[in-house]
């Protein structure tokens, strides 16, 4: 992990001219800037380019002058896109070309007198969530969950061997497995939906082998064939550089392997082996150790939006640290909006299905064991994911804290079996390249990226059942659901976790840091068919259990406003609710319903923002009947 | 069938005496609870509930349980089942999970038994069932 300094540097220049110096350096020549430059330091960029946000038109013979070959925009405009394109001023983006051997720091102080060049953002390196080792699997092992006697969920051999998505606590994915140490969606499944072939989502990442035999049916498929793009070579993806290029494959494996087909694993979105899983788009932003700059994950996730993508599943980040607040990392990008958070913005705004007005972004939180998410999915409004092993307790690495938003499988090593060995069946198991792990077609690997697309897939299942029952949301209203469709994770937060051959690890330090809980597939389809109204005594102090709003771990929430906001003549309450120990107090002395809006931080005990990286703001409207004669268990009768 | 939703809870104090004059007779009527029933209307002393959709289909079994499907707000139905006791016009029960009934009610029926009106003790809400069979959409979704 790296910590990168702030490093605050104004260049001060003024009337616009570049020389080179004979140690190859730029120097401007000028006693005034129009930009300043905010450079946090460190190598992790790429020094072929540095991005440029340009108001007005730019004299390109004079930046070569300063050493830069070339410029061009950062975006191709999509037709019918302009108007979205402008709203976000990616039209005004730029992506400029340096000299063999130059600086890009040295390059970019000299070029920030250029009066149209109103930011300047060096091209940092972003780099996946995951160690990108992948661990052998060696066959199906344990029996696959079914839904009735002998009757298999999906025929796929190895779901019995994904604890991650139904975990009866059995000893062998561990000694120390915990039975629903998972994402419940069992039940999803067999009873509400498995996948919508409408619903796209982008993996953001390496390549996906879309030949896979578990994936190919559920890939996407574009107007030419094309089942993505590599944003890293400008051609077609490619997922077999070396052991190294298993983690894209691997997450989309994840999301959506094929149900039901009689071979490998399932996939969380992966349909019911009728062609109805949701599609996999693969935007290639790392080919190997290449790739990731913010133009390059700016322009995958562009295209994401353009090619009809609901969800882009991003298991990546910076390296831990390197932005501490909301303000500083667009800041540290060059000015008010860093490109690839433009980017998101664009994707979010951009409707590609009939349930939402937009699209979800949902980030790995990081693997550096730092007690805050990684940019940019610790952004305020971004999902961003924290994991769990087998033992439903903190993955030893995942980040965790400000920024977290919600906590899912994202599996572990080091665990034990019975009689005491290591094993590695507590780690994810989905879909590899063969061409890159000895010809197999399935391994482990464990991270927060792992953890990522079992979030997507989620959502992906989530629109898919909604567009099933005609229900619509806005992309806020969405995540809201998604981030309170959670169950409590604090509890078992006491005491020392012992891993194989590794330092206990304290575990009450992750107390109301993980997010709002671990993530509940069956509390967000519930959520989406609508949650029944709490039902108090008229005439009495009572506090409400607000947990089908907030999820079971409620009580760990903070809260930051109760507002009454319809009906408060109607109940006619003896003083204003307030919530308090994830409770709903109140005291109608009129028989009637209201309606109050709670908003609490999804993640975190403050919500995100300049000053510090935080949690999502977000805020569910309980609807409250007051009766006359009532019981405590929600009866009617 | 009937299903009503978003009921107004009007006030409705003379609704209450309408039926109250004992043109039922609830011993008569002993054996007609018996059924199933979906809420088709409230009724209480009080100004407007709002416009909560509320809907409860009560199945009474001659073994003296009962079943009960409610919808409240939003949502899939919610399942309840228990036992109940009905003597003199008098109903109450108690849920599979021990707890009491929020109240016992006095029940009336019209004259031809196809429709209940159950009565809390606080006499401040009368709810009316109306005899309806209970569609497999409700009873295969509960939960």
């Amino acid at each position: 992990m790296r910590k990168l300094p702030l490093i605050l540097t104004p260049v001060l220049l003024v009337a616009f001219s570049c020389a080179k110096e004979d140690n190859g350096a730029i120097a401007g020549d000028s006693s005034a800037s129009s930009a300043e430059i905010i450079d946090f330091g460190g190598d992790g960029i790429d020094d072929s380019s540095i991005i440029l946000y340009v108001d007005g038109s730019l004299d390109t013979a004079a930046l070569r002058a300063c050493g830069i070959t070339g410029v061009r925009p950062v975006f191709t405009s999509t037709p019918g896109k302009e108007d979205l394109e402008r709203k976000f001023n990616l039209d005004k983006w730029f992506e400029a070309s340096l000299e063999e051997g130059a600086d890009p720091r040295a390059v970019a102080g000299a070029v920030s007198v250029v009066p149209e060049i109103k930011r300047i953002q060096l091209n940092y390196i972003m780099e996946p969530a995951s160690d990108g080792k992948v661990y052998p699997y060696e066959g199906p092992v344990a029996a696959p969950a079914t839904k009735g006697p002998n009757t298999p969920i999906f025929n796929d051999p190895s779901l019995g061997d994904q604890w991650h998505y139904i975990n009866s606590g059995s000893k062998s994915y561990a000694k120390d497995a915990y039975a629903g140490a998972d994402i419940n969606v069992k039940d999803v499944w067999t009873n509400l939906t498995t996948g919508d072939n409408s619903i796209i989502v982008a993996v953001v990442d390496q390549g996906v082998k879309y030949t896979h035999p578990d994936l190919a049916a559920n890939m996407w498929t574009g107007p030419n064939g094309e089942h993505g793009y590599n944003f890293v070579d400008n051609g077609a993806i490619v997922w077999d550089g070396g052991e190294d290029s298993s983690h894209g494959t691997h997450c989309a494996g994840t999301i959506a392997a094929v149900n039901n087909n009689g071979i490998g694993v399932s996939g969380v979105a992966g349909g019911s082996g009728k062609g109805d899983g949701v599609r996999i788009m693969s935007c290639q932003i790392f080919n190997e150790k290449r790739g990731g700059s913010s133009t390059i994950v700016s322009k995958a996730i562009k295209y994401a939006a353009d090619n009809g993508a609901s969800i882009i599943s991003c298991s990546f980040g910076y390296p831990g640290g390197t932005y501490r607040s909301d303000k500083a990392y667009r800041d540290g990008n060059g000015g008010a909006n860093a490109l690839e958070a433009a980017a998101i913005q664009y994707f979010e705004a951009t409707r590609n299905n009939a349930v939402l007005d937009g699209g979800i972004a949902i980030f790995a939180s990081g693997n550096d064991g730092d007690p805050y998410a990684t940019y940019p999915g610790a952004l305020n409004d971004i999902i961003s994911v924290s994991s769990f092993g087998p033992d439903y307790l903190p993955a030893y690495y995942t980040n965790y804290g400000p920024g977290c938003n919600i906590v899912a499988p994202g599996g572990e090593a080091y665990h034990v079996n019975t009689a005491g060995n290591s094993l590695l069946r507590g780690m994810v198991l989905s879909t590899v390249p063969s061409e890159n792990e000895d010809g197999a077609d399935y391994g482990y690997m464990q991270g927060t990226s792992m953890a990522c697309p079992h979030v997507s897939g989620i959502a992906a299942l989530a629109l898919s059942y909604a567009k099933k029952i005609g229900k619509t949301f806005t992309v806020r209203e969405f995540k809201e659901m998604l981030v309170t469709s959670a169950n409590d994770f604090d509890t078992r937060l006491q005491g020392t976790k012992d891993l194989y051959n590794r330092t206990p690890i304290e575990l009450s330090k992750y107390r109301h840091m993980m997010g709002t809980g671990s993530i509940d597939t069956w509390k967000l389809m519930m959520k989406i068919e609508g949650v029944p109204c709490l039902i108090a005594e008229t005439g009495s102090n009572q506090w409400l259990d607000i947990s089908s709003y907030f999820g079971t771990s409620s009580v760990n929430l903070t809260y930051l406003d109760v507002e009454i906001v319809s009906g408060a003549e109607s109940v006619a309450f003896a003083e204003e609710p307030y919530v308090q120990y994830g409770r709903l107090f109140v005291h109608p002395t009129k028989i009637g319903s209201c309606k109050i809006k709670i908003t609490a931080v999804g993640g975190g005990i403050a919500v995100g923002g300049d000053d510090a990286i935080g949690g999502m703001e977000v805020s569910q409207v309980v609807s409250v009947i007051s009766r006359s004669d009532n019981n405590k268990n929600g009866g009617w009768l | 069938m009937v299903i009503m939703k978003k009921y107004i809870f009007a006030a409705v104090a003379a609704l209450l005496l309408v039926s109250c004059g004992g043109k039922d007779d609830p011993a008569k009527k002993a054996s007609g609870i018996t059924g199933d029933w979906n809420l088709v209307g409230i009724e209480v002393k009080s100004a407007t509930l709002g416009s909560e959709t509320v809907d409860v289909y009560l199945s009474f079994a001659s073994d003296n349980t009962f079943t009960m499907y409610q919808m409240v707000g939003t949502g899939r139905y919610r399942l309840y089942t228990g036992t109940y006791s009905y003597s003199g016009g008098d109903l109450s029960g108690k849920y599979a999970d021990g707890t009491s009934w929020a109240t016992s009610y006095t029940v009336e029926f019209n004259d031809d038994g196809s429709v209940m009106y159950l009565t809390g003790a606080s006499g401040q809400e009368r709810d009316t069932y109306r005899k309806a069979s209970i569609p497999a959409s409700v009873t295969e979704n509960a939960i």
